[in-house]
């Protein structure tokens, strides 16, 4: 077993870190906790340290990846998460960082209605009955501005 | 519409309602072509774009969640290990039993009118090997059990699980002295450390949770 102080001073180091990614890639804060805990108790009933803390993060994503390819298509759909994650195994920090600059270009390059239908659709999970409803929009307007918003990022993101 | 837009609509269509798709409908949809497989991992990323957030992350509460969590496998240890002493006296009376049973049955005009009933059980150290080496435990009346000739190291750790403390062996020499020693297990851990130190050859103090031999 992990000696309790140098286990404490790896969790109080890297949670953060840790449970952003996990909150990320599975989108349920209770689950992502779960696997972050799930990570330290295996680090804290093994002998020896972790070689370095990128270790973790590594850990953290592979379990979500275990979780997510555990679940039925359904659930992976409904929370929009990966049906394939071979996809996922690259560098996590060009990931993330690459989540960055899709939420940087909905942010700047996205105009009205078109970031608000983005974000209520990806950013609140509502459907497009929905959003067309709080928008008093036609429902078959605002699947047009949300498609040619999800053609203009891919546009974007397949240039850069 | 062209075709990227209507795959992206039909994309948009079953992601609002996938309950009404079978697992195989969905997986045609999304895995129609490679440009529609995209589209889906862009929605993925545009949907984990939005979970990131700077929200500050309570460390002390997760830290404390955390040791609540990983306690308990400690302490379920510590329940098993209290659980295997019980286990281990109830398997000592049951020998014991059947012994008494057995030798009643050969002796019975030896055991008529004892009121005191002597459980006698030997250990792997059995006289019948290793007569030397003959060591016993004895549970007279209800909890009340005697280490007969029982080597301190193995006298202490089953004690020590019952109170939930460890032993500490300073002494190694003292590990294999052997004792005729009582133990009630009503008794407070104190009065236990009291008892073993009326023993001249042996010094005992409570230490931090641990029983400390010195």
């Amino acid at each position: 077993m992990l000696e309790q102080p140098i286990l404490e001073q790896l969790f109080r180091r890297n949670y953060s870190e840790m449970i952003r990614l996990a909150r990320v890639l599975l989108g349920d804060d209770e689950e992502a906790e779960d696997v972050v805990q799930d990570v330290f108790l295996r680090v804290a009933d093994s002998n020896v340290a972790p070689k370095n803390d990128g270790y973790l993060l590594i850990a953290v994503r592979n379990t979500c990846l275990n979780r997510i390819r555990q679940m039925k298509v359904h659930d992976q759909v409904k929370r929009l998460l990966p049906v394939e994650t071979e996809i996922d195994l690259q560098h996590i920090d060009k990931q993330l960082e690459r989540l960055d600059d899709i939420a940087a270009f909905v942010e700047e390059r996205l105009e009205e209605p078109h970031r608000s239908i983005f974000l209520l659709r990806f950013g609140e999970d509502l459907t497009i009955a929905e959003i067309a409803r709080r928008l008093g929009m036609n429902p078959n307007t605002t699947y047009k501005y949300l498609t040619q918003s999800i053609q203009q990022i891919k546009n974007h993101f397949k240039r850069s | 519409m062209d075709k990227n837009n209507g795959n992206i609509c039909q994309l948009l269509e079953m992601l609002d309602h996938p309950e009404t798709y079978s697992e195989q409908e969905i997986l045609d949809i999304i895995n129609h072509d490679e440009d529609t497989r995209e589209t889906y991992h862009l929605l993925v990323e545009a949907k984990r774009s939005s979970r990131q957030t700077d929200t500050p992350v309570d460390v002390d509460a997760a830290w404390k969640r955390f040791c609540q969590k990983h306690q308990p496998t400690q302490l379920r240890f510590g329940w098993l290990k209290i659980a295997a002493a019980f286990i281990g006296v109830i398997f000592f009376v049951g020998m014991a039993v059947a012994a008494i049973w057995s030798i009643t049955s050969s002796f019975s005009s030896t055991s008529e009118g004892n009121d005191h009933q002597l459980l006698t059980l030997f250990g792997n150290n059995s006289p019948h090997r290793r007569g030397a080496e003959r060591w016993a435990a004895e549970v007279v009346g209800d909890s009340t059990i005697v280490f007969d000739n029982v080597p301190l190291d193995q006298i202490l750790p089953q004690i020590a699980d019952f109170y939930h403390v460890t032993v500490d062996f300073r002494n190694n020499d003292a590990r294999q002295l052997r004792f005729y020693f009582v133990w009630k297990p009503e008794d407070k851990i104190e009065v236990l450390i009291k008892k073993l130190n009326h023993f001249e050859s042996l010094s005992v103090e409570l230490k931090d949770n641990k029983i400390v031999v010195e």
